[in-house]
């Protein structure tokens, strides 16, 4: 009886059991995260991005150059606002044809003039979504007309 | 019949597995932190506004005479020299235009740095050998007396491949 009971080899095949499941959940987990770090190149792009940009240095150009524009100020004395939202939505066209910054955002340029606190133009050159943040606003004022120059962006910032 | 000698073969075994996993960490972390950070997108986003602050004061074009156009990298403060002898690693095109259009060529371009790379941008846009920054602005330039609206549009690649991708 104690001979039979020395040759039962079960706990030992019990052992190795559980070793060899081990072994292959282990393979597999080593197996899957080395390929995605080594075929997925984009997971990790470690391309760099100026997320805290407040300003746009050349759209801060183009806007100080429109409004350096006689023509421009000329129209907006004489309170003619829809041929000044003409002119704003050429200037809009040509800021940056290739706007975004990146491949990867989308958005635009917006404008609101103001005569006072009544709205007098506002050119939405961009559907926002909800909870959109504004972007790169520079705001003027001449005399009594303020005016606000901002951009939109999906993705959830400019870049 | 003992059980000492499948225990120890048994250890080995778990050595080797532990061997297997911290190679693997190891292999991972150094392919994730060994790739380099890719800036030049953002180096020629800097150098687009390094010349467009050279170019424009006060929404107004500078002159853009022989002596500025001749000594354009030093009066832009410019400098396209890096550790690679030899291969140009940037380069440069500013185009004048009429605004709104921007049919015309209003003057004549100032371009620099090494041509084959926009010849690399137009057959392969989305390369990894190298970032593009390709922005405009509007600005007046002196017509005689009056002054003229314009578009300015600066275009700018960095190739720098070796130090920002692997």
């Amino acid at each position: 009886m104690q001979n039979s009971f020395l040759n039962t080899k079960k706990a030992q095949v019990g052992d190795t059991m559980t070793w060899l499941v081990a072994t292959l959940i282990i393979v597999f987990v080593i197996t899957i995260s080395v390929l995605a770090v080594s075929i997925s190149p984009k997971l990790f792009d470690k391309q760099i991005y100026l997320d805290d940009k407040k300003k746009d240095l050349l759209a801060a150009k183009s806007i100080s150059g429109f409004l350096e524009n006689k023509k421009n100020v000329d129209i907006l004395n004489k309170r003619d606002y829809s041929k000044f939202e003409v002119e704003v939505k050429k200037l809009i066209s040509v800021m940056y044809p290739y706007f975004p910054f990146t491949k990867d955002f989308s958005g635009a340029w917006n404008f609101e003039l103001y005569e006072g606190e009544e709205q007098r133009i506002r050119i939405l050159t961009y559907s926002p979504p909800i909870n959109i943040n504004l972007e790169f606003e520079s705001k003027f004022v001449l005399e009594n007309d303020k005016l606000r120059f901002w951009a939109e962006c999906s993705g959830g910032r400019c870049k | 019949m003992n059980k000492i000698g499948a225990d120890k073969v048994i250890s080995v075994y778990w050595f080797i597995i532990l061997f297997l996993v911290a190679g693997a960490v190891v292999y991972i972390v150094s392919e994730f932190y060994g790739k380099p950070y890719d800036v030049r997108e953002v180096e020629a986003n800097i150098m687009v506004n390094q010349v467009a602050d050279c170019l424009s004061e006060n929404g107004k074009l500078i002159e853009l005479n022989e002596e500025f156009r001749n000594d354009f990298m030093k009066n832009c403060r410019l400098n396209f020299k890096t550790e690679f002898e030899g291969e140009g690693e940037y380069y440069l095109e500013i185009n004048f235009t009429d605004f709104p259009d921007g049919k015309n060529k209003v003057f004549s371009d100032i371009i620099t740095g090494n041509l084959n790379l926009k010849e690399g941008l137009l057959i392969t846009k989305d390369s990894g050998s190298f970032r593009y920054s390709l922005k405009s602005f509007y600005s007046l330039a002196k017509d005689g007396d009056s002054e003229k609206e314009i578009v300015v549009k600066i275009l700018s690649i960095v190739r720098k491949t070796e130090k920002n991708a692997k």
